[in-house]
């Protein structure tokens, strides 16, 4: 696919949490509008790291990060929040001590009163389970429901660029299923969709590319499909059962279980 | 005799509570103790003592209208004038304290210990500072002598407490209002909960951690005035004060601003209650009791909020 | 001039025993003891009260020897400790801030106020010191010796300490309490030794003061030696026991000097403002060491 209609460009980023141990060595990677593109790789590889750095939430050493031909590299995590950049963090996803009505309020902090009751009404159509539950708070939702929230959340913002890290992390398979085909909907929408996952069946069943990371550079790209079918890449880079975890090779870690 | 020392310990809860707010804040927002916020009262104290020296004194300021008690009060519109210099000098020094150190050791990646201790050196500062600029003396705002109204218990109060009283209230139902119903009140909310989910939703930290200090020393001044209308300042009140303000913000659960409150009051009335029994002189361990034995049963505090 | 010099060295020499005592818990362990003086006060007050001639005002008339008191300082402070460390164990770091400040200023109140025991705000007089029968010049030299011994003896253990597998540990544990956790390392023991072994060096401390001033009370351990004895950990360079020692003897010597000072050339009627540019100087020291050092207050790490 031609980088030219990438929506996201990032070149070379190089990210960690202190600049004399970067964890993200370099890794170029692009996504277009309406595409889903996986981040695979052993534990500890860098992907949870990578998809934060992009977030703005983890620091950048170098590289250069484009949004729509914009540098927002340097671009702090609230700026990328107006910039059209939306990020579902595996854990902490979700503000406990609020109502799911709050939560989303805050996702759309930045919002016109009116852009914000129509985009509130946009996210109780789309997920008619939080609409039952607007005034319940954070902590008394399922897995599946705070997922769901989370996700709700970063929609707020109508965002063009949707980065999720791990996302069907702790749930069952039915509501894997069910956050998977949501997410295949919002990249049908236009919307492009970075998606960090250790789930590499269901994250390759539905993505259009992917990416295999180990030890913070990229080991494979390619299309969703050929990694699919291509059992000799699964297994040099996934493990033997290309749908379990798999554990690190490297002594790196990826920051998720921060 | 219980119900003057309940409704005294209502009283003076009010200053505690409205100091213990801005500590809160700064355990769940900022995310360290605040040593130097004790001293944020005694700076706002002492500005609005200096402001109605200036009216009532011999020099050009000087105001008999403003210096005019009005009954049954002991104090004059020089007070409400006082106060709001008094939040305004607080959030100035609050901001540029915020500015010079507290956003530079952040900016280097400080951990929560490094700004605990910026802090301690600071409120040293500052507590000195009122020291050398109006000597180790204590002082009132006024010499006038009060008629206590007498209420059914037999309890005696000062108008001066019932007013204070009255505006703490009106001044927590504000504050309510702006956290519950505002915009910016959520971003504060949101911010003591969790920094960078608010950062990805847009909120901007930066400016929200000013939000706090500006409401933090607002609240820390009229506290201050309050405690001057009330008792007296003297340098050493924030040191005084400090205890019983984060007692009231742990035993209420950090971050919880009707926790602050309702610990304050618990500590006042449990200084006054147990003044009946044994000498006030020992006031001052009451405090820290609490403190021990909340940190022992219930560390997370009485009224956390939920989902923590 | 002499018996000033040894007047100073005695004092500088007991406070550095408080400074290791809080490089103990700080540079070694990093816990922030906010309430130093409290330690010093539990220790001095300990000693005097176990060593006191017998007096009808007073309800603790044991009158035991010096080296009984001390050791009695040791244990006091420990268990208090203890009780303060105990209880902020597993929680948040500033919280045991607060519990060291709040214990600081009950141990305060307690000694103004309980006479029979404390002598209440005149305090206990008349500590009785060794070699006192000897005469004046041998309480000072003598003093001036047990001191210099015990100082050197607490330095020598410390570096021992940092030394062997329970220092090593310490400063593993400075690096990456999550990693030694993983290790199994009981992290929130080693945490309390270090505090509670702190305390004690710094309850040892305000034993010796207390018996070289031969009186103890509540002007002797005001809230400003919290911050003195801080300013000497920080300048000396936290994590090194030498810098410790270094930083003590400078603090007190500049605190010292600008005290005389201050009376020297002050009226009496502005000398609690002299006091209070003194005090004022000690906090910027703090807050400026804070920004100025890249390293905050880490210093050189641990040089054992």
């Amino acid at each position: 696919m031609s980088t030219r209609t990438h929506l996201l460009r990032a070149e070379g980023v190089v990210a960690g949490y202190a600049r004399d141990l970067p964890i993200v060595h370099g890794v170029t990677v692009g996504v277009a509008p309406g595409e889903i593109l996986v981040i695979l790789g052993p534990n500890g590889a860098g992907k949870s790291t990578l998809v934060k750095s992009l977030a703005g939430v983890v620091p950048k050493f170098g590289g250069k990060v484009l949004l729509d031909g914009n540098d927002v590299t340097a671009m702090p995590a609230h700026r990328l929040a107006s910039a059209g950049v939306g990020f579902v963090p595996q854990n902490a996803n979700v503000f406990t001590s609020l109502t799911v009505h709050e939560n989303l309020r805050i996702g759309g902090y930045l919002l016109s009163r009116v852009d914000l009751k129509r985009r509130l009404d946009e996210a109780y159509a789309r997920f008619p389970d939080l609409g039952l539950r607007r005034g319940h708070a954070g902590h008394a939702l399922s897995g599946g429901q705070r997922q769901m929230l989370a996700i709700a959340r970063a929609l707020m913002m109508a965002p063009r660029l949707l980065l999720l890290d791990e996302p069907s992390a702790g749930l069952s398979p039915l509501m894997v299923s069910e956050v998977f085909t949501n997410v295949r909907k919002i990249a049908d929408s236009g919307i492009a969709v970075l998606m960090v996952e250790q789930n590499v069946k269901a994250g390759l069943r539905i993505a259009d590319r992917g990416l295999i990371l180990v030890t913070g550079s990229t080991a494979y790209e390619g299309d969703a499909r050929s990694l699919q079918d291509d059992p000799v890449v699964a297994q040099l880079y996934l493990g033997r059962h290309a749908d379990t975890h798999v554990d690190a090779t490297t002594h790196a870690t990826d920051g998720s279980a921060a | 005799m219980i119900a003057q020392a309940i409704v005294d310990g209502f009283l003076s809860g009010a200053v505690v509570a409205l100091g213990a707010i801005g500590v809160t804040f700064s355990l769940s927002i900022l995310r360290f103790a605040n040593f130097s916020h004790g001293d944020m009262l005694a700076v706002g104290g002492y500005v609005a003592l200096f402001v109605l020296a200036l009216v009532a004194g011999p020099g050009m300021l000087n105001s008999s209208f403003l210096s005019t008690p009005i009954a049954p009060f002991s104090f004059g519109w020089g007070v409400p004038l006082a106060l709001l210099f008094a939040m305004v000098v607080a959030v100035a020094v609050a901001l540029l304290l915020d500015a010079l150190v507290f956003k530079r050791l952040r900016a280097r990646g400080a951990d929560p210990l490094t700004l605990v201790f910026a802090s301690f050196g600071l409120a040293l500062v500052l507590r000195n500072l009122v020291l050398l600029l109006f000597g180790p003396d204590a002082h009132n705002y006024s010499n006038e002598i009060q008629m206590a109204v007498r209420l059914p218990g037999p309890v005696l109060v000062l108008p001066d407490q019932i007013l204070v009283f009255g505006v703490t209230l009106v001044v927590l139902a504000v504050l309510w209002f702006f956290l519950q119903r505002t915009r910016y009140g959520m971003a504060m909310r949101s911010v003591a909960e969790n920094p960078v989910l608010s950062s990805i939703a847009g909120i901007d930290i930066a400016s929200t951690i000013r939000l706090t200090w500006i409401v933090s020393s607002m609240l820390a001044a009229l506290a201050g005035v309050f405690y001057g209308v009330t008792v007296q300042v003297r340098p050493e009140m924030g040191l005084n004060l400090l205890l019983p303000l984060f007692t009231a913000a742990i035993l209420g659960g950090v971050g919880s601003v009707s926790g602050a409150v309702l610990g304050a009051l618990i500590i006042s009335l449990c200084e006054n209650l147990l003044s009946l029994v044994i000498p006030s002189t020992y006031k001052p361990l009451v405090p820290f009791v609490l403190l021990l034995l909340i940190l022992y049963f219930r560390p997370a505090g009485l009224f956390a909020p939920k989902g923590r | 001039m002499l018996s000033y010099l040894i007047f100073f060295i005695t004092v500088a020499a007991i406070l550095s025993i408080a400074t290791l005592g809080l490089n103990l818990q700080w540079g070694v362990s990093g816990q922030f003891n906010a309430g130093v003086v409290g330690f010093l006060a539990v220790g001095g007050y300990g000693m005097a009260i176990l060593t006191m001639p017998v007096s009808e005002q007073l309800i603790v008339r044991l009158n035991w020897p010096f080296a009984v008191g001390i050791m009695g300082a040791l244990v006091v402070s420990g268990i208090v400790a203890l009780l303060v460390g105990l209880a902020t164990l597993r929680l948040r770091s500033d919280y045991l801030a607060i519990a060291t400040f709040g214990i600081a200023s009950s141990i305060q109140v307690l000694a103004n106020n309980l006479e029979p025991l404390t002598g209440g705000s005149r305090g206990l007089v008349g500590i009785p010191r060794p070699f006192e029968s000897m005469g004046a010049q041998a309480v000072g030299y003598g003093y001036l010796v047990i001191v210099l011994c015990v100082l050197a003896v607490v330095y020598a253990g410390l570096q021992a300490l940092l030394r062997s597998p329970w220092g090593r540990v310490q400063r593993a544990l400075r690096e990456d309490e999550v990693v030694c956790a993983a290790l199994g390392k009981n992290v929130v023991r080693f945490r309390l030794t270090a505090f509670v072994m702190g305390a004690m060096l710094m309850g040892l401390s305000g034993a010796l003061y207390a018996g070289f001033i031969g009186t103890t009370s509540p002007s002797e351990f005001m809230p400003i030696l919290t911050f003195q004895i801080w300013a000497m950990l920080i300048v000396g360079g936290s994590g090194s026991n030498a810098g410790a020692i270094a930083g003590s003897f400078v603090i007190w010597g500049l605190w010292t000097a600008s005290g005389a000072v201050i009376v020297s050339v002050l009226p009496p009627q502005w000398q609690a403002q002299g006091g209070a540019l003194q005090s004022i100087l000690v906090g910027l020291v703090l807050v400026l060491t804070l920004l100025l050092r890249p390293q905050g207050l880490l210093g050189p790490r641990l040089t054992a």
